[in-house]
């Protein structure tokens, strides 16, 4: 036989590489070829000797890189709460207190968009009529007023202004309207 | 060196817990696979670490049923070349494709290389100097190829390539080892 397959074909085979027709003929030819054989074994064995040298020279993860990937997964997360601290940081406080501040001053009483509301002019003379009018009303009041001026000659006047104002207190449930 | 105190946890329970797992059951096989690829303790932290705050980041979408260690594999892979990348400021230039198998032109000589000669044990030390004079590109399929026994089509989905460049680095990286082993012998 004088044709023999190449070493980077012998490879691929040797790694489950080649289609299934070109597997089958290095299959077939190495069995039959001493060359090829031997080179296959060669790279067989260069294979498994860097799988010895490998298996060799394995490490255990170290302690201390178990603490780095920790301390830098740290360094990223953001810490609870963190929205609140982002939120003191200078850039962002002195600009957010200012507008607070603005917001207070003008929403205040101080301010100068505050309406203003005159308070409305009532006459005194409106208090003494309306007080001297509730305190006929009521008998009780503190304030003694004095007696409305009676004309002579109307005393019953008074009198039956006095027992309407008691006929009126006296009013009978069965006249009144129950809002149930 | 003293036992970490238990970390304060991150706002998510879930985000933390598959983390924990993720560093449990796949840190060793992580970071070992890191130091292969750098070849270098304190490169191999900083990658891992940095793989596993990825996974921390992005763990929603890893999907159930897939292999964790492909998915983490890869970001290994793509943090590797970022960094290499960012450190000698060039890219590396892809290997042509070269997929079909051919046939060997006339009578292969029954070479004696030093593969027949070294027993196990005493290929290791000069196989791993070997190995670290590979390229970097060279030396991760090699690893995800031989030693991890990923497929080339895995392999390609992680290092982000066409199946041809895959074949074609393992096909010179395995290329190089041999003669390197070969002058190592000789010496």
């Amino acid at each position: 036989m004088n044709d023999h397959f190449s070493t980077d074909t012998l490879i691929d085979y040797l790694h489950g590489e080649l289609d299934p027709a070109s597997d089958a003929r290095v299959h077939q030819h190495v069995a039959a070829c001493r060359a090829c054989a031997a080179e296959l074994d060669r790279e067989r064995t260069l294979g498994d000797a860097l799988r010895a040298a490998a298996g060799r020279d394995e490490r255990e993860l170290p302690a201390a890189l178990k603490a780095q990937i920790w301390a830098a997964v740290r360094a990223e997360s953001p810490r609870p709460f963190g929205w609140v601290r982002s939120l003191l940081r200078p850039v962002v406080a002195f600009p957010v207190a200012a507008a607070a501040a603005f917001a207070l001053y003008f929403a205040s009483p101080a301010s100068p968009l505050w309406p203003t509301h005159a308070a409305p002019a009532i006459a005194a003379s409106y208090y003494l009529e309306r007080h001297e009018a509730q305190q006929l009303q009521n008998p009780l009041a503190e304030r003694s007023m004095p007696a409305p001026t009676i004309e002579a000659g109307y005393e019953g006047s008074a009198q039956s202004e006095t027992a309407d104002l008691a006929t009126e207190a006296s009013v009978s449930p069965g006249t009144l309207d129950v809002v149930r | 060196m003293g036992v970490p105190r238990t970390p304060d946890l991150p706002p998510s329970p879930e985000q933390a817990a598959f983390l924990e797992r993720a560093i449990e059951q796949y840190g060793k096989a992580t970071y070992n696979f890191a130091y292969r690829l750098t070849n270098n303790e304190a490169d191999a932290r900083d990658l891992t670490q940095d793989a596993f705050l990825r996974v921390y980041r992005a763990w929603r979408s890893f999907q159930p049923g897939t292999s964790f260690l492909s998915w983490i594999y890869r970001i290994v892979t793509n943090l590797h070349r970022d960094e290499l990348r960012r450190r000698k400021g060039r890219f590396y230039e892809e290997i042509p494709e070269d997929n079909a198998p051919q046939a060997y032109g006339g009578q292969r000589p029954l070479a004696q290389t030093p593969i027949d000669d070294l027993v196990e044990g005493q290929l290791g030390e000069p196989l791993s100097k070997a190995l670290a004079m590979l390229s970097s590109e060279q030396r991760q399929v090699v690893i995800l190829a031989d030693i991890e026994d990923y497929s080339y089509q895995e392999i390609a989905d992680m290092t982000e390539c066409s199946i041809g460049t895959v074949r074609s680095r393992l096909h010179r990286a395995r290329a190089l080892l041999r003669k390197l082993l070969m002058q190592a012998q000789q010496h």
